[in-house]
């Protein structure tokens, strides 16, 4: 970081080209170990398109919540109510996806719940000076039962409970479509039946990324570097961080 | 002395706003979502002070009381032992499964079940306290994490072959013999259910609690050591064995949480032993201000929004408003606290202030300058 600051024009493309090799080289090693692995153990499953796809819908989550957490405690906020400001979230894009019949609703419908979250936590810890954990628990502890209620009252209608909805479930809502990328899973999918170790493993690794992402996924993904740029690269970052 | 009256007086009245703040939001909430709040209330009070109901919260109660109390033990020295929650159940399975095992002589028997739950409680607690002392962990990340792995831990005992045995569709442990039972008393004159005979246990724990923290030296380390940990340690107080040792008692008590249900109900573990009750002590900790007195209110009102919104059912009320009103009154009742704080540090500075100018300093009124 010294570096950086001493003389931004030259070091700063130069330091980022080092980033960049590192990521690619700790993938290429990931896919090295995951090909060993699987050609000891047999089991040709482990790097099918199949598990890639499910290893990053299920990290998606994770991920978020880390991102949430980064912001808080760059802030230097201990943000324990994560898991109540992710359940209001996960009731609230339900519910606005159900109402409005979209997809992108969920996402808006996302960010209102957490919001709310984030608005008492902070209403409790910035504005009457409430310990963070304390302020945290409590809401992790309001949130399960207020989504509970409300689904309750929201989600057993006549209505609802014809489209599945019931008090500890959402009505189906619609979801994102899978962007299926044909000719790259084409190529891919025929040379990963071969099992040749680590060429078939990378494109099945690779098959994976083509057949499994929605617009959700990469708008989640986007939000990494959009978070290291807003917190390390802008005025409001710097700010942020102090 | 009268700024002690003075400050309680405070901490009940926070207590009753908060307590008034959050029936106003549940009340609007049912008005909001068509239900007659009066009715619901009027309900709730009914049913709960039936005597059934009564003998029900209280040994509700009493499970709440010995968590929240083992959570307020280390609140008492800003340490936020999350993992209450882990630290009961494995204490609950490992205890019940030494229970079930072994047959020993009535009264032995159930003192050494009790005291291979506090040894599993305090042994899984004092894992984070010595992280904490020796390498610095934050008990809050360090618990979080122990609650996973007893969760693991117990996912690993129960399965037959270990401490489980298959019975209908659920694992349960080995019944403890009647030999380490301990019978109900009838407490609650009219009462079919019996109150669990350990409810005395948990009044001696909230007695031990209160002389520890007011009355020996231990308890005034604790609470020093809670205020500030520099000027703890500045003055001697060896704050890395407080740590520990707090840690250590925190998971004893937490290891009791399950003994009222084990002993005198279920006689095992299984895998319908009730789980998060850690969490609902923190609440209840947080509620009761970590005192035992308060803490025994606390858990009383809990337990009784607890069982009497099975009534609510009856009139299509989702049984979880009450869940909102539980969640209000821990959220309402932290903010009015600390409210409560500042206004009677204020007070006490104001006082303070016009004592000093009211009365010159004793010197001056020796020289004559006052005259």
């Amino acid at each position: 970081m010294t570096a950086v600051q001493e003389a931004p024009a030259t070091r700063a493309p130069v330091v980022r080209n080092r980033v960049a090799t590192r990521v690619v080289l700790a993938a290429l090693l990931g896919t090295v170990a995951l090909s060993l692995t699987r050609v000891i153990s047999d089991q040709n499953g482990l790097t099918s398109a199949g598990a890639t796809g499910a290893a990053i819908n299920l990290s998606i989550p994770i991920m978020l919540a880390g991102l949430g957490g980064l912001w808080a405690e760059r802030s230097g906020v201990v943000n324990i109510g994560l898991e109540g400001q992710m359940i209001l979230g996960t009731w609230f894009g339900a519910y606005f996806a159900y109402k409005a019949d979209s997809a992108w609703m969920l996402i808006v419908g996302g960010i209102v719940g957490g919001v709310i979250g984030g608005i008492l936590h902070a209403i409790a810890t910035v504005g009457f000076g409430v310990d963070q954990i304390i302020s945290g628990v409590a809401l992790n502890l309001l949130a399960p039962g207020a989504t509970k209620y409300l689904s309750g009252i929201l989600f057993t209608t006549d209505q609802a409970t014809a489209a599945g909805g019931g008090e500890t479930q959402s009505p189906q809502v619609k979801q994102f479509s899978t962007l299926r990328w044909i000719d790259a899973h084409d190529g891919l999918s025929k040379v990963a039946r071969h099992h040749w170790f680590f060429i078939s493993d990378l494109c099945g690794v690779l098959d994976g990324f083509a057949t499994s992402l929605n617009v959700f996924t990469i708008l989640a993904l986007l939000l990494v570097p959009l978070s290291w740029f807003i917190l390390w690269r802008t005025a409001f970052g710097l700010r942020l961080r102090c | 002395m009268k700024d002690r009256v003075n400050s309680l007086l405070l901490g009940v009245l926070a207590a009753v706003v908060a307590l008034a703040f959050a029936a106003g939001v549940t009340s609007i909430v049912l008005e909001v979502t068509n239900h007659n709040p009066y009715d619901a209330l009027k309900q709730m009070v009914d049913y709960g002070t039936k005597a059934d109901q009564i003998a029900v919260i209280i040994n509700q109660a009493t499970t709440y009381y010995l968590s929240a109390i083992a959570v307020a033990i280390g609140f008492r020295m800003n340490l936020f032992n999350i993992g209450v929650d882990g630290q009961y159940q494995l204490a609950a399975i490992i205890a019940a499964g030494f229970g079930g095992e072994v047959v020993l002589p009535v009264g032995l028997h159930q003192i050494a079940i009790i005291i291979v739950a506090m040894l599993v409680g305090s042994m899984w607690a004092g894992l984070a306290g010595v992280l904490k002392a020796t390498r610095g962990v934050s008990e809050v990340i360090s618990t979080i994490m122990l609650n996973a792995i007893a969760t693991a831990i117990i996912a690993y005992l129960i399965k037959p072959g270990h401490l489980g045995h298959l019975a209908g569709d659920n694992l349960t442990t080995k019944p403890i013999d009647s030999s380490g039972q301990i019978g109900g008393v009838d407490l609650i004159p009219g009462s079919d259910v019996k109150v669990y005979g350990l409810v005395f246990l948990a009044v001696a724990v909230g007695v031990g609690f209160q002389l520890l923290i007011s009355r020996t030296t231990f308890g005034f380390d604790l609470r020093a050591t809670g205020r500030s940990a520099s000027a703890a340690q500045a003055s001697g107080v060896n704050v890395k064995k407080m740590v520990i040792v707090a840690m250590l008692l925190s998971g004893a008590i937490a290891g009791l949480v399950n003994m009222p249900v084990l002993l005198g109900e279920a006689h095992n573990y299984s895998l319908s032993t009730p789980s998060g009750i850690g969490f609902t002590g923190i609440a209840i900790a947080l509620l009761g201000r970590n005192s035992p007195v308060g803490i025994l209110f606390a858990s009383l009102l809990w337990a009784f929004l607890d069982t009497s919104a099975n009534i609510l059912q009856l009139s299509d009320i989702p049984q979880s408003v009450v869940l909102i009103t539980e969640g209000i009154v821990v959220l309402s009742a932290v903010i009015a606290y600390e409210l409560v704080r500042r206004y009677a540090l204020r007070l006490q500075q104001r006082r303070v202030g016009r004592e000093l100018a009211e009365d010159p300093p004793a010197g001056a009124e020796a020289l004559g300058v006052s005259s």
